[in-house]
């Protein structure tokens, strides 16, 4: 009876091990989706979190709401004519809606400045994904995305759920944006 | 004999029961912190430090912009928006800074470190006057982020003095 006992325990307690160590491996194997760059508290608490919703104009005036590209992996990229960071990281972004457009990407360049500023810049560029654009709205827009600095860029990542996976304040490389692209496409 | 057995079975499972994991402490600390290849930035007003002083016959604006940061030269502008008195434009010299060069903009000038600015000021009146100094300056953190324009209205009041003319 006692033998019994204790062959029942060795057994029970080698299952707990070997569940233990098993999740003990996947804890430190798996890829964390949302293991994505956050610039400070505010960004951190909205990873994972709905994005908030909001209604732009595009250079031609029309408004479009976030919802239009509900469904899609949406990278906002927050930047202006006048920052020269924000101009250095465009080419790439142009490659990857080029690259990623047909597993799902959707790139949205939300510039900080009057449409009209924009408009020869995004044509001499061959800027290749949508352009919205104002003053005072957009600095709404990008405080609601965290962006409590005002700083450009700034770019967000929302995942097919509409969720925030990813947030960086300062310029984005093609290799960092396509580590946090793939596992959402 | 049993006794082995449990303690056998107890460091069995001191051994493998995972402790706090260091990949979820590291996560935690990337979106505490900057996160991976990000980095934390200063707010406008604490990256460029401004300050007013009003003289009888001047405004004396003062800047400490932080390592790392730059105002454009070309972007700075002031004007007395209430008040009886006006800045002398033609005689505003801001210090020459230096010359960066940027792959879209070319050549451009700017100020890093502690900058100060003399807005000589003709006045209506040699009585204490309030005005209000509106300024606009922009900048950036080198090859990292840009500030909008940054726009302040600052009231100040001017000393009674001779009426410079």
């Amino acid at each position: 009876m006692i033998h019994g006992l204790q062959r029942a325990t060795v057994i029970a307690v080698v299952f707990i091990s070997a569940a233990a160590a098993g999740f003990s491996f996947y804890q430190h194997q798996a890829p964390a989706a949302e293991a994505a760059p956050a610039g400070g508290g505010r960004h951190a608490a909205l990873i994972g979190t709905a994005r908030p919703a909001f209604s732009l104009p595009d250079l031609q005036g029309r408004q479009h709401h976030i919802s239009e590209w509900s469904g899609r992996v949406i990278a906002l990229n927050f930047w202006a004519t006048w920052c020269p960071p924000c101009l250095k990281e465009i080419p790439e972004l142009i490659k990857l809606q080029t690259e990623y457009g047909g597993q799902g990407l959707q790139i949205i360049g939300i510039a900080l400045q009057k449409p009209a500023e924009v408009v020869a810049f995004a044509r001499e560029h061959g800027m290749n994904y949508p352009l919205l654009a104002g003053e005072m709205p957009v600095v709404r827009v990008a405080e609601d995305y965290g962006n409590d600095i005002g700083a450009l860029p700034y770019t967000v990542v929302i995942d097919r759920h509409g969720r925030i996976a990813f947030i960086k304040q300062g310029p984005v490389t093609a290799t960092e944006m396509k580590r946090v692209l793939r596992p959402l496409l | 004999m049993d006794n082995r057995l449990h303690a056998f079975l107890i460091i069995l499972l001191a051994a493998v029961v995972p402790g706090p994991s260091p990949r979820a402490d590291s996560f935690t600390e990337q979106l505490r912190n900057a996160g991976v290849g990000s980095e934390e930035f200063l707010p406008a007003d604490e990256a460029f430090r401004f300050s007013a002083e009003a003289g009888v016959d001047r405004l004396s604006l003062f800047w400490e912009i932080a390592d790392g940061y730059y105002l454009y030269h070309d972007k700075f502008s002031f004007s007395i928006v209430k008040g009886g008195a006006g800045i002398r434009q033609d005689r505003v010299a801001l210090p020459a800074g230096t010359v960066k060069h940027d792959e879209n903009f070319g050549s451009v000038q700017i100020n890093t470190g502690d900058l100060s600015v003399d807005l000589p000021l003709h006045r209506d009146t040699k009585a204490v006057t309030p005005v209000v100094l509106k300024v606009r300056y922009q900048g950036c953190k080198e090859d990292s982020v840009c500030y909008p324009p940054i726009t302040k209205e600052i009231p100040l009041i001017l000393p009674a003095g001779q009426k410079p003319g």
